[in-house]
Protein backbone atom coordinates (compact mmCIF):
# COMPACT_ATOMS: atom_id res chain seq x y z
CA UNK A 1 0.00 0.00 0.00
CA UNK A 2 2.75 2.46 0.96
CA UNK A 3 4.72 1.54 -2.14
CA UNK A 4 1.61 2.16 -4.24
CA UNK A 5 1.12 5.62 -2.76
CA UNK A 6 4.78 6.58 -3.13
CA UNK A 7 4.79 5.47 -6.76
CA UNK A 8 1.63 7.44 -7.52
CA UNK A 9 3.02 10.59 -5.86
CA UNK A 10 6.27 10.26 -7.83
CA UNK A 11 4.38 9.89 -11.12
CA UNK A 12 2.47 13.07 -10.35
CA UNK A 13 5.64 15.19 -10.37
CA UNK A 14 6.49 14.87 -14.08
CA UNK A 15 2.76 15.29 -14.76
CA UNK A 16 2.87 18.67 -12.99
CA UNK A 17 5.83 19.67 -15.13
CA UNK A 18 3.90 18.58 -18.22
CA UNK A 19 0.89 20.63 -17.16
CA UNK A 20 3.03 23.72 -16.73
CA UNK A 21 4.78 23.29 -20.09
CA UNK A 22 1.53 22.83 -22.00
CA UNK A 23 -0.16 25.79 -20.32
CA UNK A 24 2.82 28.05 -20.75
CA UNK A 25 3.19 27.24 -24.43
CA UNK A 26 -0.51 27.63 -25.22
CA UNK A 27 -0.90 30.90 -23.40
CA UNK A 28 2.24 32.45 -24.80
CA UNK A 29 1.76 31.30 -28.38
CA UNK A 30 -1.67 32.87 -28.51
CA UNK A 31 -1.91 36.03 -30.59
CA UNK A 32 -2.79 39.26 -28.84
CA UNK A 33 -0.45 41.35 -26.83
CA UNK A 34 -0.70 42.40 -23.19
CA UNK A 35 1.26 45.59 -23.94
CA UNK A 36 -1.40 46.91 -26.30
CA UNK A 37 -4.06 46.02 -23.74
CA UNK A 38 -2.14 47.95 -21.07
CA UNK A 39 -1.34 51.17 -22.86
CA UNK A 40 -3.85 53.93 -22.45
CA UNK A 41 -4.40 55.27 -25.99
CA UNK A 42 -4.57 58.84 -24.68
CA UNK A 43 -1.12 58.59 -23.12
CA UNK A 44 0.52 56.66 -25.94
CA UNK A 45 4.15 57.76 -26.16
CA UNK A 46 5.19 56.01 -29.36
CA UNK A 47 6.54 52.60 -30.25
CA UNK A 48 9.81 53.02 -28.31
CA UNK A 49 7.77 53.28 -25.15
CA UNK A 50 5.89 50.07 -25.90
CA UNK A 51 9.20 48.34 -26.64
CA UNK A 52 10.62 49.51 -23.30
CA UNK A 53 7.58 48.13 -21.49
CA UNK A 54 7.90 44.84 -23.35
CA UNK A 55 11.56 44.57 -22.28
CA UNK A 56 10.81 45.48 -18.68
CA UNK A 57 8.26 42.64 -18.52
CA UNK A 58 10.68 40.26 -20.24
CA UNK A 59 8.27 39.69 -23.13
CA UNK A 60 11.00 40.18 -25.76
CA UNK A 61 12.77 36.92 -24.87
CA UNK A 62 12.10 33.58 -26.57
CA UNK A 63 9.39 31.37 -25.02
CA UNK A 64 11.66 28.54 -23.73
CA UNK A 65 13.81 31.09 -21.89
CA UNK A 66 10.72 32.70 -20.39
CA UNK A 67 9.46 29.28 -19.31
CA UNK A 68 12.68 28.41 -17.50
CA UNK A 69 12.72 31.80 -15.78
CA UNK A 70 9.07 31.37 -14.78
CA UNK A 71 9.67 27.86 -13.46
CA UNK A 72 12.69 28.99 -11.41
CA UNK A 73 10.56 31.63 -9.70
CA UNK A 74 7.63 29.24 -9.20
CA UNK A 75 9.89 26.78 -7.39
CA UNK A 76 10.66 29.61 -4.97
CA UNK A 77 6.96 30.26 -4.47
CA UNK A 78 6.78 33.30 -6.73
CA UNK A 79 4.11 33.06 -9.42
CA UNK A 80 4.94 36.47 -10.83
CA UNK A 81 3.01 39.72 -10.83
CA UNK A 82 -0.21 40.68 -12.50
CA UNK A 83 0.44 42.82 -15.59
CA UNK A 84 -2.54 44.97 -14.61
CA UNK A 85 -2.45 45.53 -10.86
CA UNK A 86 1.24 44.63 -10.31
CA UNK A 87 0.19 42.60 -7.26
CA UNK A 88 1.70 39.11 -6.76
CA UNK A 89 -0.31 36.46 -8.64
CA UNK A 90 -0.33 34.19 -5.60
CA UNK A 91 -1.98 36.89 -3.45
CA UNK A 92 -4.63 37.63 -6.07
CA UNK A 93 -5.48 33.95 -6.51
CA UNK A 94 -5.52 33.27 -2.78
CA UNK A 95 -8.02 36.13 -2.34
CA UNK A 96 -10.35 34.36 -4.76
CA UNK A 97 -9.60 30.74 -3.96
CA UNK A 98 -11.79 30.49 -0.85
CA UNK A 99 -14.91 31.72 -2.66
CA UNK A 100 -14.44 29.19 -5.46
CA UNK A 101 -13.67 26.37 -3.05
CA UNK A 102 -16.81 27.15 -1.07
CA UNK A 103 -18.94 27.09 -4.22
CA UNK A 104 -17.44 23.99 -5.86
CA UNK A 105 -17.20 21.97 -2.65
CA UNK A 106 -20.83 22.66 -1.83
CA UNK A 107 -21.78 21.74 -5.40
CA UNK A 108 -19.74 18.54 -5.23
CA UNK A 109 -21.22 17.50 -1.88
CA UNK A 110 -24.81 18.13 -3.03
CA UNK A 111 -24.16 16.30 -6.31
CA UNK A 112 -22.52 13.29 -4.67
CA UNK A 113 -25.00 12.75 -1.86
CA UNK A 114 -28.22 13.42 -3.75
CA UNK A 115 -26.96 11.74 -6.93
CA UNK A 116 -26.01 8.55 -5.09
CA UNK A 117 -29.31 8.44 -3.20
CA UNK A 118 -31.37 9.02 -6.36
CA UNK A 119 -29.40 6.42 -8.31
CA UNK A 120 -29.82 3.78 -5.62
CA UNK A 121 -33.55 4.44 -5.27
CA UNK A 122 -33.91 4.09 -9.05
CA UNK A 123 -31.97 0.81 -9.05
CA UNK A 124 -33.86 -0.70 -6.11
CA UNK A 125 -37.18 0.12 -7.76
CA UNK A 126 -36.10 -0.73 -11.29
CA UNK A 127 -38.80 -0.11 -13.94
CA UNK A 128 -41.06 1.57 -11.36
CA UNK A 129 -42.49 5.06 -11.71
CA UNK A 130 -39.63 6.33 -9.48
CA UNK A 131 -37.09 4.80 -11.82
CA UNK A 132 -38.62 6.32 -14.96
CA UNK A 133 -39.06 9.73 -13.37
CA UNK A 134 -35.47 9.80 -12.08
CA UNK A 135 -34.09 8.52 -15.39
CA UNK A 136 -35.89 11.20 -17.39
CA UNK A 137 -35.05 13.90 -14.83
CA UNK A 138 -31.37 12.98 -14.85
CA UNK A 139 -31.28 12.95 -18.65
CA UNK A 140 -32.77 16.45 -18.62
CA UNK A 141 -30.25 17.41 -15.95
CA UNK A 142 -27.24 16.50 -18.07
CA UNK A 143 -28.79 18.01 -21.21
CA UNK A 144 -30.04 21.42 -20.13
CA UNK A 145 -27.20 23.98 -20.04
CA UNK A 146 -26.11 25.14 -16.59
CA UNK A 147 -26.49 28.79 -17.55
CA UNK A 148 -30.09 28.21 -18.65
CA UNK A 149 -30.88 26.63 -15.27
CA UNK A 150 -29.19 29.63 -13.68
CA UNK A 151 -31.28 32.12 -15.68
CA UNK A 152 -34.51 30.32 -14.82
CA UNK A 153 -33.53 30.07 -11.13
CA UNK A 154 -32.64 33.79 -11.02
CA UNK A 155 -35.90 34.66 -12.79
CA UNK A 156 -38.08 32.64 -10.45
CA UNK A 157 -36.38 32.85 -7.05
CA UNK A 158 -34.70 36.26 -7.20
CA UNK A 159 -36.75 38.40 -9.54
CA UNK A 160 -40.28 37.05 -9.10
CA UNK A 161 -40.37 35.56 -5.59
CA UNK A 162 -37.58 37.72 -4.08
CA UNK A 163 -36.51 34.80 -1.89
CA UNK A 164 -32.85 34.68 -2.72
CA UNK A 165 -30.45 37.51 -3.59
CA UNK A 166 -29.22 37.46 -7.17
CA UNK A 167 -25.57 38.37 -6.71
CA UNK A 168 -22.56 38.39 -4.40
CA UNK A 169 -21.44 36.25 -1.47
CA UNK A 170 -23.11 38.18 1.34
CA UNK A 171 -25.14 41.30 1.89
CA UNK A 172 -22.70 44.21 1.68
CA UNK A 173 -24.84 46.38 3.96
CA UNK A 174 -25.03 43.77 6.72
CA UNK A 175 -21.42 42.64 6.36
CA UNK A 176 -20.32 39.02 6.36
CA UNK A 177 -22.49 36.65 8.39
CA UNK A 178 -22.56 32.88 8.08
CA UNK A 179 -26.32 32.86 7.61
CA UNK A 180 -26.16 35.61 4.99
CA UNK A 181 -23.41 33.73 3.20
CA UNK A 182 -25.42 30.49 3.11
CA UNK A 183 -28.44 32.40 1.85
CA UNK A 184 -26.33 33.65 -1.08
CA UNK A 185 -24.63 30.27 -1.59
CA UNK A 186 -27.61 27.95 -1.86
CA UNK A 187 -28.84 28.87 -5.34
CA UNK A 188 -25.51 29.01 -7.22
CA UNK A 189 -24.29 25.84 -5.47
CA UNK A 190 -27.45 23.95 -6.31
CA UNK A 191 -27.52 25.10 -9.94
CA UNK A 192 -23.83 24.19 -10.27
CA UNK A 193 -24.52 20.71 -8.90
CA UNK A 194 -27.41 19.80 -11.24
CA UNK A 195 -25.22 18.54 -14.09
CA UNK A 196 -22.98 16.39 -11.84
CA UNK A 197 -25.90 15.23 -9.73
CA UNK A 198 -27.73 13.94 -12.80
CA UNK A 199 -24.62 12.21 -14.09
CA UNK A 200 -24.07 10.65 -10.65
CA UNK A 201 -27.67 9.42 -10.56
CA UNK A 202 -27.13 7.59 -13.85
CA UNK A 203 -23.83 6.09 -12.68
CA UNK A 204 -25.08 5.09 -9.25
CA UNK A 205 -28.11 3.39 -10.82
CA UNK A 206 -25.90 1.34 -13.17
CA UNK A 207 -23.40 0.51 -10.42
CA UNK A 208 -26.14 -0.61 -8.04
CA UNK A 209 -27.87 -2.72 -10.70
CA UNK A 210 -24.59 -4.42 -11.53
CA UNK A 211 -23.96 -5.22 -7.87
CA UNK A 212 -27.53 -6.46 -7.33
CA UNK A 213 -26.96 -9.02 -10.08
CA UNK A 214 -23.64 -10.21 -8.62
CA UNK A 215 -23.30 -13.73 -7.28
CA UNK A 216 -22.44 -12.66 -3.73
CA UNK A 217 -25.74 -10.78 -3.45
CA UNK A 218 -27.59 -13.89 -4.61
CA UNK A 219 -25.60 -15.86 -2.02
CA UNK A 220 -26.49 -13.39 0.70
CA UNK A 221 -30.16 -13.66 -0.21
CA UNK A 222 -29.92 -17.46 -0.38
CA UNK A 223 -28.51 -17.48 3.15
CA UNK A 224 -31.81 -15.98 4.18
CA UNK A 225 -30.50 -12.54 5.20
CA UNK A 226 -33.08 -9.81 5.60
CA UNK A 227 -33.41 -7.73 2.44
CA UNK A 228 -32.23 -4.52 4.14
CA UNK A 229 -29.07 -6.28 5.37
CA UNK A 230 -28.40 -7.55 1.85
CA UNK A 231 -28.87 -4.07 0.44
CA UNK A 232 -26.98 -2.09 3.08
CA UNK A 233 -24.12 -4.50 3.91
CA UNK A 234 -23.54 -6.36 0.68
CA UNK A 235 -24.83 -4.28 -2.19
CA UNK A 236 -24.59 -0.66 -1.11
CA UNK A 237 -20.93 -0.75 -0.07
CA UNK A 238 -19.78 -2.26 -3.32
CA UNK A 239 -21.90 0.09 -5.39
CA UNK A 240 -20.14 3.01 -3.68
CA UNK A 241 -16.72 1.96 -5.02
CA UNK A 242 -17.11 3.32 -8.56
CA UNK A 243 -18.66 6.49 -7.10
CA UNK A 244 -15.25 7.39 -5.61
CA UNK A 245 -13.71 7.63 -9.07
CA UNK A 246 -16.75 9.32 -10.59
CA UNK A 247 -16.71 12.01 -7.91
CA UNK A 248 -13.18 13.13 -8.74
CA UNK A 249 -13.82 12.90 -12.47
CA UNK A 250 -16.52 15.52 -11.86
CA UNK A 251 -13.99 18.09 -10.62
CA UNK A 252 -12.81 19.51 -13.97
CA UNK A 253 -16.44 19.90 -15.02
CA UNK A 254 -17.35 21.64 -11.77
CA UNK A 255 -14.46 24.07 -12.12
CA UNK A 256 -15.65 24.84 -15.66
CA UNK A 257 -19.24 25.21 -14.50
CA UNK A 258 -18.06 27.52 -11.72
CA UNK A 259 -16.79 29.99 -14.34
CA UNK A 260 -20.32 30.37 -15.74
CA UNK A 261 -22.01 30.34 -12.35
CA UNK A 262 -19.59 32.87 -10.84
CA UNK A 263 -20.09 35.20 -13.79
CA UNK A 264 -23.88 34.99 -13.58
CA UNK A 265 -24.19 35.28 -9.81
CA UNK A 266 -21.27 37.76 -9.43
CA UNK A 267 -19.62 35.27 -7.08
CA UNK A 268 -16.15 36.75 -6.48
CA UNK A 269 -14.09 33.62 -7.17
CA UNK A 270 -11.42 32.38 -9.57
CA UNK A 271 -13.91 32.01 -12.43
CA UNK A 272 -14.80 35.68 -12.41
CA UNK A 273 -11.09 36.48 -12.11
CA UNK A 274 -10.28 34.32 -15.13
CA UNK A 275 -12.82 36.08 -17.37
CA UNK A 276 -11.39 39.45 -16.33
CA UNK A 277 -7.81 38.26 -16.92
CA UNK A 278 -8.69 36.95 -20.37
CA UNK A 279 -10.09 40.34 -21.39
CA UNK A 280 -6.90 42.01 -20.12
CA UNK A 281 -4.59 39.28 -21.49
CA UNK A 282 -3.04 39.11 -18.04
CA UNK A 283 -0.82 36.07 -18.78
CA UNK A 284 0.74 35.60 -15.31
CA UNK A 285 -2.70 35.32 -13.70
CA UNK A 286 -4.01 32.98 -16.41
CA UNK A 287 -0.91 30.79 -15.99
CA UNK A 288 -1.39 30.76 -12.23
CA UNK A 289 -5.11 29.92 -12.48
CA UNK A 290 -4.62 27.09 -14.97
CA UNK A 291 -1.71 25.70 -13.03
CA UNK A 292 -3.64 25.80 -9.76
CA UNK A 293 -6.78 24.21 -11.08
CA UNK A 294 -4.93 21.48 -13.00
CA UNK A 295 -2.86 20.73 -9.89
CA UNK A 296 -6.04 20.56 -7.83
CA UNK A 297 -7.55 18.05 -10.26
CA UNK A 298 -4.33 16.02 -10.44
CA UNK A 299 -4.09 15.61 -6.69
CA UNK A 300 -7.81 14.98 -6.32
CA UNK A 301 -7.37 12.10 -8.76
CA UNK A 302 -4.42 10.84 -6.76
CA UNK A 303 -6.47 11.01 -3.58
CA UNK A 304 -9.27 9.10 -5.29
CA UNK A 305 -6.89 6.35 -6.43
CA UNK A 306 -5.53 5.98 -2.91
CA UNK A 307 -9.03 5.95 -1.39
CA UNK A 308 -10.07 3.41 -3.98
CA UNK A 309 -7.13 1.15 -3.16
CA UNK A 310 -7.97 1.54 0.50
CA UNK A 311 -11.64 0.69 -0.05
CA UNK A 312 -11.10 -2.16 -2.51
CA UNK A 313 -8.75 -4.86 -1.20
CA UNK A 314 -8.44 -6.39 -4.69
CA UNK A 315 -6.27 -3.48 -5.81
CA UNK A 316 -4.02 -3.63 -2.75
CA UNK A 317 -3.38 -7.31 -3.34
CA UNK A 318 -2.33 -6.76 -6.95
CA UNK A 319 0.54 -4.55 -5.84
CA UNK B 1 -36.86 7.43 -27.28
CA UNK B 2 -34.08 7.37 -29.84
CA UNK B 3 -36.66 7.99 -32.56
CA UNK B 4 -38.06 11.03 -30.73
CA UNK B 5 -34.49 12.31 -30.53
CA UNK B 6 -33.94 11.73 -34.22
CA UNK B 7 -37.21 13.50 -35.04
CA UNK B 8 -36.19 16.60 -33.05
CA UNK B 9 -32.77 16.75 -34.73
CA UNK B 10 -34.30 16.29 -38.19
CA UNK B 11 -36.82 19.02 -37.40
CA UNK B 12 -34.15 21.53 -36.32
CA UNK B 13 -31.85 20.69 -39.24
CA UNK B 14 -34.60 20.97 -41.84
CA UNK B 15 -35.86 24.23 -40.34
CA UNK B 16 -32.33 25.63 -40.53
CA UNK B 17 -31.96 24.53 -44.16
CA UNK B 18 -35.42 25.76 -45.16
CA UNK B 19 -35.05 29.04 -43.29
CA UNK B 20 -35.82 31.31 -46.30
CA UNK B 21 -39.13 29.46 -46.79
CA UNK B 22 -40.29 29.03 -43.21
CA UNK B 23 -39.41 32.50 -41.93
CA UNK B 24 -40.34 35.90 -43.28
CA UNK B 25 -37.64 38.05 -41.68
CA UNK B 26 -33.88 37.98 -42.15
CA UNK B 27 -32.21 36.76 -38.92
CA UNK B 28 -29.75 39.68 -38.91
CA UNK B 29 -32.11 42.43 -40.06
CA UNK B 30 -31.95 45.20 -37.47
CA UNK B 31 -35.04 47.34 -36.98
CA UNK B 32 -34.64 49.80 -34.13
CA UNK B 33 -38.27 50.87 -34.32
CA UNK B 34 -39.16 47.38 -33.10
CA UNK B 35 -36.96 47.38 -30.00
CA UNK B 36 -37.80 44.41 -27.70
CA UNK B 37 -41.32 43.90 -29.02
CA UNK B 38 -43.36 41.17 -27.37
CA UNK B 39 -44.53 38.30 -29.60
CA UNK B 40 -47.27 39.24 -32.04
CA UNK B 41 -49.38 36.99 -34.22
CA UNK B 42 -49.66 37.44 -37.99
CA UNK B 43 -53.03 38.70 -39.35
CA UNK B 44 -54.26 39.35 -35.81
CA UNK B 45 -51.66 41.95 -34.84
CA UNK B 46 -51.04 43.28 -38.33
CA UNK B 47 -49.77 41.86 -41.60
CA UNK B 48 -47.33 38.96 -41.94
CA UNK B 49 -44.27 41.13 -42.52
CA UNK B 50 -45.08 43.30 -39.51
CA UNK B 51 -45.59 40.47 -37.07
CA UNK B 52 -42.93 38.64 -35.05
CA UNK B 53 -44.38 35.44 -33.64
CA UNK B 54 -41.62 35.13 -31.06
CA UNK B 55 -41.06 38.87 -30.62
CA UNK B 56 -37.92 40.88 -31.30
CA UNK B 57 -34.67 41.27 -29.39
CA UNK B 58 -32.89 44.37 -28.14
CA UNK B 59 -31.87 45.32 -31.71
CA UNK B 60 -35.31 44.68 -33.17
CA UNK B 61 -34.26 41.42 -34.85
CA UNK B 62 -36.85 38.71 -35.35
CA UNK B 63 -36.30 36.05 -32.69
CA UNK B 64 -38.06 33.28 -34.59
CA UNK B 65 -35.78 33.74 -37.64
CA UNK B 66 -32.71 33.80 -35.39
CA UNK B 67 -33.74 30.66 -33.50
CA UNK B 68 -34.23 28.79 -36.75
CA UNK B 69 -30.93 30.01 -38.18
CA UNK B 70 -28.94 29.41 -34.97
CA UNK B 71 -29.52 25.66 -35.16
CA UNK B 72 -26.92 25.51 -37.95
CA UNK B 73 -24.09 26.69 -35.71
CA UNK B 74 -24.90 24.37 -32.80
CA UNK B 75 -25.27 21.29 -34.95
CA UNK B 76 -22.14 22.10 -37.00
CA UNK B 77 -20.00 22.63 -33.92
CA UNK B 78 -21.41 19.50 -32.30
CA UNK B 79 -20.82 17.24 -35.28
CA UNK B 80 -17.42 18.53 -36.38
CA UNK B 81 -15.87 18.93 -32.91
CA UNK B 82 -17.05 15.48 -31.93
CA UNK B 83 -15.83 14.03 -35.23
CA UNK B 84 -12.42 15.63 -34.74
CA UNK B 85 -12.09 14.26 -31.22
CA UNK B 86 -13.21 10.81 -32.38
CA UNK B 87 -10.53 10.94 -35.10
CA UNK B 88 -7.73 11.96 -32.72
CA UNK B 89 -8.94 9.58 -30.01
CA UNK B 90 -9.15 6.60 -32.37
CA UNK B 91 -5.65 7.16 -33.75
CA UNK B 92 -4.03 7.63 -30.34
CA UNK B 93 -5.96 4.73 -28.83
CA UNK B 94 -5.14 2.39 -31.74
CA UNK B 95 -1.44 3.24 -31.73
CA UNK B 96 -1.28 2.95 -27.96
CA UNK B 97 -3.12 -0.37 -27.78
CA UNK B 98 -1.48 -1.95 -30.79
CA UNK B 99 2.11 -0.81 -30.22
CA UNK B 100 2.11 -1.40 -26.47
CA UNK B 101 5.24 -1.02 -24.33
CA UNK B 102 6.99 2.33 -24.12
CA UNK B 103 4.82 4.07 -26.70
CA UNK B 104 1.69 2.92 -24.90
CA UNK B 105 3.00 4.19 -21.56
CA UNK B 106 3.94 7.56 -23.00
CA UNK B 107 0.67 8.08 -24.86
CA UNK B 108 -1.43 7.06 -21.87
CA UNK B 109 0.44 9.42 -19.53
CA UNK B 110 -0.16 12.20 -22.07
CA UNK B 111 -3.84 11.27 -22.22
CA UNK B 112 -4.14 11.46 -18.44
CA UNK B 113 -2.38 14.81 -18.56
CA UNK B 114 -4.93 16.25 -20.97
CA UNK B 115 -7.71 14.79 -18.81
CA UNK B 116 -6.54 16.67 -15.72
CA UNK B 117 -6.98 20.02 -17.40
CA UNK B 118 -10.18 21.79 -16.42
CA UNK B 119 -11.43 21.54 -19.98
CA UNK B 120 -13.97 24.35 -20.09
CA UNK B 121 -11.46 26.73 -18.55
CA UNK B 122 -8.74 25.83 -21.10
CA UNK B 123 -11.23 26.10 -23.94
CA UNK B 124 -12.26 29.57 -22.78
CA UNK B 125 -8.64 30.72 -22.60
CA UNK B 126 -7.64 29.23 -25.94
CA UNK B 127 -10.71 30.34 -27.88
CA UNK B 128 -10.53 33.89 -26.62
CA UNK B 129 -6.78 34.14 -27.20
CA UNK B 130 -6.87 32.54 -30.66
CA UNK B 131 -9.89 34.58 -31.67
CA UNK B 132 -13.49 33.56 -31.24
CA UNK B 133 -14.65 32.18 -34.58
CA UNK B 134 -16.41 29.01 -35.66
CA UNK B 135 -13.28 27.20 -36.85
CA UNK B 136 -11.28 27.89 -33.69
CA UNK B 137 -14.23 26.78 -31.56
CA UNK B 138 -14.48 23.48 -33.40
CA UNK B 139 -10.74 22.80 -33.28
CA UNK B 140 -10.33 23.70 -29.60
CA UNK B 141 -13.44 21.85 -28.40
CA UNK B 142 -12.43 18.83 -30.51
CA UNK B 143 -8.91 18.91 -29.16
CA UNK B 144 -10.02 18.55 -25.56
CA UNK B 145 -12.61 15.85 -26.24
CA UNK B 146 -10.41 12.95 -27.30
CA UNK B 147 -8.85 11.49 -24.10
CA UNK B 148 -11.92 9.48 -23.06
CA UNK B 149 -12.19 7.99 -26.54
CA UNK B 150 -8.47 7.20 -26.72
CA UNK B 151 -8.75 5.17 -23.53
CA UNK B 152 -11.87 3.42 -24.73
CA UNK B 153 -10.31 2.52 -28.09
CA UNK B 154 -7.09 1.36 -26.43
CA UNK B 155 -9.01 -0.96 -24.14
CA UNK B 156 -10.94 -2.42 -27.05
CA UNK B 157 -7.81 -2.87 -29.17
CA UNK B 158 -6.09 -4.67 -26.30
CA UNK B 159 -8.93 -7.17 -25.99
CA UNK B 160 -9.55 -7.57 -29.73
CA UNK B 161 -5.86 -8.12 -30.39
CA UNK B 162 -6.00 -11.32 -28.36
CA UNK B 163 -9.15 -12.61 -30.09
CA UNK B 164 -8.77 -15.87 -31.96
CA UNK B 165 -9.70 -14.41 -35.32
CA UNK B 166 -7.01 -11.75 -35.06
CA UNK B 167 -4.50 -14.38 -33.92
CA UNK B 168 -5.51 -16.44 -36.92
CA UNK B 169 -4.97 -13.51 -39.26
CA UNK B 170 -1.56 -12.90 -37.67
CA UNK B 171 -0.65 -16.58 -38.00
CA UNK B 172 -1.58 -16.44 -41.67
CA UNK B 173 0.97 -13.65 -42.06
CA UNK B 174 -1.36 -10.64 -42.26
CA UNK B 175 0.59 -7.39 -42.14
CA UNK B 176 0.14 -4.97 -39.22
CA UNK B 177 -1.79 -2.66 -41.49
CA UNK B 178 -4.14 -5.43 -42.58
CA UNK B 179 -4.71 -6.58 -38.99
CA UNK B 180 -5.48 -3.04 -37.88
CA UNK B 181 -7.72 -1.89 -40.70
CA UNK B 182 -9.47 -5.13 -41.70
CA UNK B 183 -9.73 -6.96 -38.40
CA UNK B 184 -9.54 -4.57 -35.47
CA UNK B 185 -10.91 -1.21 -36.64
CA UNK B 186 -14.39 -2.47 -37.66
CA UNK B 187 -14.75 -4.04 -34.22
CA UNK B 188 -14.26 -0.77 -32.37
CA UNK B 189 -16.22 1.60 -34.61
CA UNK B 190 -19.46 0.89 -32.73
CA UNK B 191 -17.97 1.97 -29.43
CA UNK B 192 -16.49 5.09 -31.01
CA UNK B 193 -19.88 5.94 -32.51
CA UNK B 194 -21.63 5.72 -29.13
CA UNK B 195 -18.93 7.76 -27.37
CA UNK B 196 -19.10 10.34 -30.17
CA UNK B 197 -22.87 10.78 -29.86
CA UNK B 198 -22.36 11.63 -26.21
CA UNK B 199 -19.59 14.13 -26.97
CA UNK B 200 -21.77 15.85 -29.58
CA UNK B 201 -24.00 16.79 -26.65
CA UNK B 202 -21.00 18.05 -24.68
CA UNK B 203 -19.67 20.06 -27.62
CA UNK B 204 -23.06 21.74 -28.21
CA UNK B 205 -23.24 22.67 -24.51
CA UNK B 206 -19.67 24.02 -24.53
CA UNK B 207 -20.32 26.16 -27.61
CA UNK B 208 -23.52 27.48 -26.03
CA UNK B 209 -21.73 28.32 -22.78
CA UNK B 210 -18.91 30.13 -24.58
CA UNK B 211 -21.27 32.07 -26.83
CA UNK B 212 -23.39 32.96 -23.81
CA UNK B 213 -20.29 34.42 -22.10
CA UNK B 214 -19.64 36.41 -25.28
CA UNK B 215 -16.43 34.57 -26.18
CA UNK B 216 -17.89 32.08 -28.64
CA UNK B 217 -19.42 32.78 -32.02
CA UNK B 218 -19.80 36.54 -32.34
CA UNK B 219 -22.92 38.51 -33.22
CA UNK B 220 -24.50 39.22 -35.69
CA UNK B 221 -24.26 35.47 -36.46
CA UNK B 222 -27.00 34.06 -34.25
CA UNK B 223 -26.34 31.09 -32.00
CA UNK B 224 -28.63 29.89 -29.24
CA UNK B 225 -25.94 30.75 -26.72
CA UNK B 226 -25.24 34.32 -27.82
CA UNK B 227 -28.98 35.06 -28.16
CA UNK B 228 -29.15 34.61 -24.39
CA UNK B 229 -26.18 36.86 -23.58
CA UNK B 230 -28.40 39.89 -23.08
CA UNK B 231 -30.23 38.07 -20.27
CA UNK B 232 -27.14 38.66 -18.13
CA UNK B 233 -28.80 42.02 -17.59
CA UNK B 234 -31.32 41.64 -14.79
CA UNK B 235 -33.65 44.09 -16.53
CA UNK B 236 -33.98 41.96 -19.67
CA UNK B 237 -34.09 38.77 -17.62
CA UNK B 238 -37.05 40.10 -15.63
CA UNK B 239 -39.02 41.99 -18.27
CA UNK B 240 -38.32 40.30 -21.61
CA UNK B 241 -38.42 36.53 -21.07
CA UNK B 242 -39.31 35.98 -24.75
CA UNK B 243 -35.74 37.01 -25.59
CA UNK B 244 -33.93 34.35 -23.52
CA UNK B 245 -36.46 31.59 -22.98
CA UNK B 246 -36.84 30.23 -26.56
CA UNK B 247 -33.09 29.82 -27.28
CA UNK B 248 -32.67 28.10 -23.91
CA UNK B 249 -35.47 25.70 -24.73
CA UNK B 250 -34.02 25.11 -28.20
CA UNK B 251 -30.56 24.15 -26.87
CA UNK B 252 -32.10 21.95 -24.20
CA UNK B 253 -34.32 20.11 -26.69
CA UNK B 254 -31.40 19.57 -29.06
CA UNK B 255 -29.08 18.20 -26.39
CA UNK B 256 -31.85 16.02 -24.92
CA UNK B 257 -32.47 14.68 -28.43
CA UNK B 258 -28.79 13.92 -29.00
CA UNK B 259 -28.56 12.16 -25.62
CA UNK B 260 -31.70 10.12 -26.41
CA UNK B 261 -30.04 9.03 -29.66
CA UNK B 262 -26.79 8.25 -27.87
CA UNK B 263 -28.56 6.07 -25.30
CA UNK B 264 -30.51 4.32 -28.06
CA UNK B 265 -27.39 3.70 -30.11
CA UNK B 266 -25.60 2.30 -27.06
CA UNK B 267 -28.42 -0.10 -26.29
CA UNK B 268 -28.56 -1.19 -29.93
CA UNK B 269 -24.82 -1.77 -30.27
CA UNK B 270 -24.01 -3.08 -26.83
CA UNK B 271 -26.41 -5.87 -25.82
CA UNK B 272 -24.85 -6.06 -22.35
CA UNK B 273 -26.74 -2.96 -21.21
CA UNK B 274 -30.03 -4.66 -22.07
CA UNK B 275 -29.75 -7.55 -19.62
CA UNK B 276 -32.25 -8.15 -16.81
Amino acid sequence: MRKYIIRRVLISLPMLLGISIITFTFINLAPGDPISAMIDPEEFQGLEDAQAMRESLGLDRPIPVRYVLWLREVLQGNFGYSYMSRRPVLDIIMDRMLATLELTTSGLVIATILGTIFGIIAALRQYSAYDYTLSIASLFGISIPTFFFALVALYIFSLKLHWIPSYGMYNAAEGFTILGNLHHLIMPAFVLSIDSMSGNTRYARTAMLEVLNADYVTTARAKGLAEYVVISRHAFRNALLPMITITTLRLPGLIGGAILIETMFSWPGMGLLSIKSITNRDYPILMGLTFFSATLVLYANLLADILYAYADPRIRVQD
Amino acid sequence: MALIGLAIIVLFSSLAILRPIVTWHHPNAVDLTKFKNAPSLPFIHGSLSESHIMGTDEAGRDIYARIVDAGRVSLTVGLLASGLSAFIGTIIGMVSGYAGGRIDDLLMRFTELVMTFPTFFMIIILVSLLGPNLLNLIVVIGFFGWPGKARLVRGQVLSLREMDYVMAARALGASDRRQIFIHILPGIMGYVAVASMLTIAGAILTEAGLSFLGIGVQIPTPTWGNMMTSAQSMFILENNPWIWLPPGVAISLTVIAVNFMGDGLRDALDPRTRIE
